[in-house]
């Protein structure tokens, strides 16, 4: 019975502090620099800018000998939060490819500035042509998100990691490496323990019995091997022999995509606000895209200087990817309710959304591609205001001006060709003859007043005789009414009661004229136009 | 050097007209009718060439739903093109335009933008008219600047082939409407351009006129007539003069009238006290 073979993916980033600090200051390649593990001159040196190391600073010299070499070196410190999404867009560039994916756990020692992601590459030459291709593509994904490393595809987990681990030792020029099941021991013999990242103690035991490398290692008896060092070895051994027991990746999802920064110094204006979030959104723009995704929502955390916090969720009309239209909508909210303090931290969060499509339709002109539709409507809204864009609709109430609006989202459905024929404008639309004039008939429109016009009027027979106001007065030619309205009398701030009329006045103005018996106020609250 | 008959026409200057053939031919007056005979109505009407053209080609105007007022300015508001429409208050601007929106929506299925800078969209005015509100994007913006900004992105989308945009900013007690900023010339000049780029039309609401010669067409409506009938009186009869101020399909008639009627019943929902 052929049992199946298991094809993994391993993404090795080498100096994941360093790509971490330069995915969100990638102003930082232009100068020497380099990341400490803490403050001050005694501080361990974790990741060096390759200038840097031109120049002669080297990794875990301190960084009182990093300024002696070098005395203009930036000296960053290793910042949790950037390190954190840093690995968080790393597992997104690895989804991006397989929906199987698990980032490695965190290891210590050697390999400590090294973070890995295993991507499940079963199956993929039917998509990417060859597993060489494959890996190519997952390694340019991860270069664009400033997250340069090595992709190795083998048999497993701990193979590829290996042989990952090996090339970056070697300083080889390649990036990608497809290794076949054939070829792998013979791969895996001349590799020196030392990848394998045992304890200590038993690197020093092996050591003295000058074992180097895989191939020794394997050529040991295994019972006087495990006598001697312990249980520990077995693990090892396992690993050497490909043999360790990794359980099948699972499909991941991730529920949220967050940005993080922790700010050198605490930011009190706008301007110098906006230029850091531009950067965090325009990042967490990237990797929801890297999953087909868009932002609805951004929930923004701030750490204050004074120790308090400030949360809030800003909306958009539609999932976008916008850059700009995100900056502008978070700028909008942080202007209309500053914080309370300088912010010190910013943290940004988003649930992605899938991208809209469109299925085109025979029978329906073509309307907005959906994608550029939610981006308009993003920024319509942004410009605007929150609830001032959208679809109108007209409530079943009884008041005359109540309204409200929707989200837009057009029917995919044709014209009925009944529903046109109800439409009054075809009703009557005979051509009349009208003295030498072609006319054709419709409803008179009515422009709305919000609010309305407030209007001093002079009451005569039970009806308007005069009327001052801002947009029509003078006597009163032709009058129609009144037309009572009332409702929502079980609310006492809610209820409504109207006369209204529709008056003509000397100047030819067609207007709507209400009295309001709730206020006791003459209003003009449209315009027959 | 060759000497070739320097009098010969016809490139070929061996071959010689033969002096007698005119004479054996129908003069070509004659030839002519005989060949328009042979052709018949189909060169005469044109109208193959019409049906043609109207099946295959695109339709390049919206109808405004108004046939009186689609002939007086060539077609129908073309696509493509920056239209204003102008006029004092119950003139009947905003009837004609709320056809034209209806005519987009409800007949040919299309998408519309409303670009409301002055709030006055009645959206039961509008289901009245016939508009399908459902293809309507209603846009409230607070200034003139925001309307222009959100006219330039609603050009730029494609799928929205018809934009209106209100400046009729109505006046209040302690302000004019001339306190807002207009919209610069330069402005109505580069969104000419973009709906010319994009294909989408844009209609221009306004008490007077804004776009200057940016405009492809203006239509200036005035009110004529409005009448009160019956018992009680109702709201019964809207007449507009419709009067073409610029159009570069202008057709001879400059002047129409539109004949906006009531439906003589009380408005629904409301009653007589």
């Amino acid at each position: 019975m052929n049992s199946i073979q298991t094809r993994m993916a391993c993404l090795l980033v080498p100096d994941f502090p360093l790509c971490a600090e330069r995915r969100a200051h990638p102003e930082l390649d232009h100068s020497l620099w380099a990341v400490a593990s803490g403050a001050g001159p005694r501080a361990e040196l974790l990741a060096v800018s390759p200038k840097s190391q031109e120049a002669g600073v080297q990794i875990s010299s301190t960084v009182a000998q990093a300024r002696a070499i070098a005395p203009h070196i930036n000296i960053r410190m290793a910042s949790p939060a950037l390190q954190k999404v840093a690995r968080q867009a790393l597992l997104d560039v690895a989804l991006s490819v397989s929906p199987r994916a698990a980032l490695a756990p965190k290891t210590s020692g050697l390999f400590r500035t090294q973070t890995s992601v295993f991507v499940d590459a079963m199956g993929v030459k039917s998509l990417f042509g060859s597993e060489k291709a494959f890996a190519s593509v997952l390694a340019a994904r991860a270069e664009k998100q400033q997250l340069c490393g090595v992709v190795v595809v083998a048999s497993s987990r701990t193979h590829a990691r290996l042989i990952a681990r090996q090339i970056i030792l070697n300083k080889d020029q390649r990036t990608v490496f497809a290794l076949n099941p054939e070829e792998e021991k013979e791969w895996l013999a001349p590799l020196p323990i030392d990848l394998l990242d045992p304890s200590d103690r038993v690197s020093q035991m092996l050591t003295r019995l000058g074992v180097y490398c895989i191939r020794d290692l394997l050529r040991l008896p295994r019972r006087a091997l495990t006598q001697r060092m312990g249980p520990e070895i077995l693990e090892l051994l396992a690993h050497a022999r490909g043999e360790s027991i990794e359980t099948p990746l699972a499909e991941c999802t991730p529920t949220h995509t967050e940005e993080a920064i922790d700010l050198e110094s605490p930011i009190g204006e706008m301007e110098p606000l906006k230029f850091v979030l531009r950067g965090m959104i325009s990042r967490l723009t990237q990797r929801l895209a890297l999953r087909n995704l868009a932002c609805e929502f951004i929930d923004l955390a701030l750490r204050l200087e004074d120790g308090g916090h400030d949360a809030r969720r800003i909306h958009l009309a539609a999932p976008s990817l916008d850059v700009l239209v995100l900056l502008r909508v978070s700028t909008l909210a942080l202007s209309d309710r500053p914080p309370n303090a300088a912010i010190e931290s910013i943290t940004l969060t988003t649930e992605g959304r899938p991208i809209r499509t469109d299925q085109l339709d025979l029978f329906v002109p073509n309307g907005p591609h959906p994608t550029a539709l939610d981006q308009t409507l993003a920024e319509l809204e942004s410009l605007c205001g929150e609830g001032r864009v959208g679809t109108p609709q007209v409530p079943s109430d009884h008041h005359p001006a109540e309204f409200t609006l929707r989200p837009f989202s057009p029917p995919r459905t044709p014209v009925s060709r009944n529903d046109s024929k109800s439409n009054p404008l075809h009703t009557q639309s005979t051509p009349r003859s009208f003295t030498h004039h072609a006319t054709e008939t419709t409803l008179p429109a009515l422009r709305a007043l919000r609010p309305p016009i407030h209007a001093e009027v002079q009451v005569a027979q039970g009806g308007p005789h005069f009327i001052r106001s801002a947009i029509a007065q003078g006597r009163v030619i032709n009058v129609s009414g009144p037309w009572r309205t009332t409702g929502r009398w079980w609310s006492e701030s809610e209820r409504f009661a109207f006369d209204h009329f529709d008056v003509q006045m000397q100047d030819g103005i067609v207007a709507r004229l209400c009295f309001d018996w709730i206020k006791r106020v003459w209003q003009i609250d449209g315009i027959y136009d | 050097m060759p000497s070739g008959p320097s009098h010969a026409r016809d490139g070929h200057p061996g071959k010689k007209t033969p002096p007698n053939v005119s004479s054996r031919q129908p003069p070509v007056q004659a030839r002519l009718e005989s060949l328009l005979e042979e052709l018949g109505p189909k060169l005469r009407s044109g109208n193959a060439l019409e049906i043609t053209q109207s099946n295959a080609g695109p339709i390049l105007y919206h109808s405004s739903g108004f046939s009186a007022v689609d002939r007086l300015i060539g077609g129908g508001f073309a696509r493509g093109q920056v239209s204003e429409v102008v006029g004092p208050p119950s003139s009947g601007r905003t009837s004609l335009v709320l056809s034209l929106l209806a005519q987009a929506t409800s007949v040919a299925g299309e998408l519309v933008a409303v670009v409301d800078a002055a709030d006055a969209f009645d959206p039961s005015s509008a289901e009245r008219a016939g508009i399908d509100l459902s293809r309507v994007l209603w846009v409230r913006v607070n200034t003139p600047q925001e309307a222009l900004r959100s006219t330039q992105r609603l050009l730029e989308t494609e799928g929205i082939p018809l934009t209106l945009i209100d400046l009729d900013t109505p006046p209040t007690r302690n302000s004019r409407p001339s306190h807002l900023k207009p919209i610069p010339r330069n402005a109505w000049i580069q969104l000419a351009h973009q709906s010319t780029r994009t294909g989408n039309s844009l209609v221009v609401l306004s008490p007077n006129r804004q776009v200057g010669h940016s405009a492809h067409l203006v239509l200036e409506l005035e009110s004529a007539e409005s009448r009160f009938d019956g018992a009680p009186p109702l709201l019964t009869q809207f007449e507009s003069q419709a009067t073409l101020l610029r159009c570069k399909q202008a057709s001879k008639e400059r002047t129409t009238r539109v004949l906006l009627r009531g439906s003589g019943q009380p408005p629904r929902d409301l009653k007589s006290p």
